[in-house]
């Protein structure tokens, strides 16, 4: 039984490190060399949101690099905010620990009624939490708001160029019946 | 026949965005239109070129020529509509202005011509721009007027009109007509050759109405301050670009002007700049 749960184990733990998100080595990676079909009007910002997937690297990334998914999907105003945000959490943590009163762990484990200076503990517990509420906010507002931001102007740049190349080559339903021609095609694959 | 055949393709094009451009200004999303704004100007700028290379086509025979071109300028005066009320929708007001002028003197359309005075007026008021104004550029763009005079002369026409409205938002746009009418070999009038230049080297643009009367006038119609300002922003620009005959040559101006002694000290630090070539 232990040998089957070992095997079962080594199994999945292989499977997983072939992944497509913890892989350090892509081994089947082709991208750089595929060249892919563009419209001449395609713009290299909009190339490049086009191709932008968010990774678990990125969640990573993102929380040591505020505002990193904002930036990734080109919104830099409001990955700025996150970064000052941010900054701002990480003041207000600097701030209690310059300060000296008390420590964070103190500041949440003790309740500081039976405290004298009851009111200063209680005003760093609150810098305290705001500061951890600025920080975390960030990042999960980062995460979601920005992730949300990349799809949106994925789906503009796909229902723009979907529509308009639909609309060029005639394969929208305008009420006129479709006509299909036989046709010759001869394809060579470099 | 290939001749023939592009612009028919071209015709494609312009259809394919004008009904783009009916689709998405239907919808109302500003994000949606927006997004298309800048596809949308490429096709614009082309429709510049394009009227004139129909005119020195001679393949297809002239009632085909005819018919061919009568049509593509019906799609581009609707494209121009349709695309000056995407910048009415999405509140740049000064951009659908300059639209819908471009649609009255490139292509006019006598069908369009209520639609257009309409929504023009309502922009004109959204940009600050005084009614009566907005009825003169209306009354000079008239279709019927503008129909017998030839394409290149029009492209000199649309741009005194919007110089004269003054708008700086504008500038950048009317900045790269101007590069598009001397590209298409029109000889650039020298009231917009000197608006080009007062916008190259940065006049305040609060400054530039003052300006009008330099415009087709000589340099003597200018006010003591407005020489200054034109000798020293342009010894500046050419001194950044280290155009060094040029700085010299406004510099030189700039000096000989009987300044006050804060100017003498400007005065002083552009000669250092030259001498250093900073």
């Amino acid at each position: 039984m232990k040998n089957i749960i070992i095997t079962l184990v080594a199994l999945f733990t292989v499977q997983l490190l072939s992944a497509q998100d913890l892989d350090i080595y892509q081994k089947r990676k082709n991208s750089n060399y595929q060249l892919p079909y563009m419209n001449k009007q395609m713009s290299l910002e909009e190339f490049q949101l086009l191709n932008r997937t968010l990774r678990l690297q990125d969640m990573i990334y993102a929380m040591v690099v505020p505002g990193y998914v904002h930036f990734k999907a080109k919104d830099p105003g409001v990955g700025w905010t996150m970064a000052g945000v941010r900054i701002a959490g990480f003041g207000g943590l600097a701030y209690i620990y310059l300060k000296g009163n008390y420590t964070i762990k103190e500041l949440f484990s003790k309740d500081g009624t039976d405290l004298p200076d009851y009111q200063e503990f209680k005003n760093q517990k609150n810098i305290a939490i705001a500061s951890f509420g600025l920080i975390f906010g960030s990042y999960l507002f980062d995460w979601i708001h920005g992730k949300h931001r990349l799809d949106k102007k994925q789906e503009y740049i796909r229902y723009k160029y979907g529509l308009k190349f639909n609309l060029q080559t005639g394969t929208l339903n305008n009420g006129v019946k479709n006509i299909v021609y036989p046709g010759l095609k001869v394809q060579y694959d470099f | 026949m290939f001749l023939f055949l592009s612009v028919v393709l071209f015709a494609q094009s312009i259809n394919t965005e004008l009904v783009y451009l009916r689709l998405v200004n239907g919808q109302k999303d500003k994000m949606l239109i927006k997004d298309n704004l800048r596809n949308a100007e490429l096709t614009a700028d082309s429709l510049f070129f394009v009227h004139k290379a129909k005119v020195n086509d001679s393949v297809g025979g002239l009632a085909a020529k005819a018919v061919v071109q009568q049509k593509d300028d019906l799609l581009a005066s609707y494209f121009f509509k349709e695309l000056g009320m995407s910048y009415f929708y999405t509140k740049n007001y000064p951009m659908a202005m300059f639209t819908f002028l471009r649609q009255r003197y490139f292509y006019p359309n006598d069908t369009l011509n209520e639609i257009v005075s309409a929504y023009f007026v309502d922009a004109a008021a959204f940009s600050g721009i005084k009614k009566n104004i907005a009825e003169f550029l209306l009354r000079k763009s008239d279709p019927a007027t503008l129909n017998k005079i030839p394409f290149e002369e029009r492209k000199v026409m649309f741009l005194d009109k919007v110089i004269f409205l003054n708008l700086e938002p504008l500038n950048g746009e009317l900045s790269k007509y101007v590069d598009f009418t001397r590209e298409s070999n029109v000889k650039i009038p020298e009231f917009v050759s000197k608006w080009a230049f007062l916008t190259k080297i940065n006049v305040p643009h609060s400054l530039m109405e003052g300006y009008m009367n330099y415009y087709k006038g000589a340099l003597d119609s200018l006010n003591f301050k407005q020489k200054k300002i034109m000798y020293r922003k342009a010894a500046r620009y050419y001194l950044k670009h280290n155009a060094w005959v040029e700085s010299d040559k406004y510099i030189g101006r700039y000096c000989g002007l009987p300044l006050k002694i804060n100017n003498r000290i400007t005065c002083c630090w552009l000669k250092l700049r030259r001498g250093l070539h900073l």
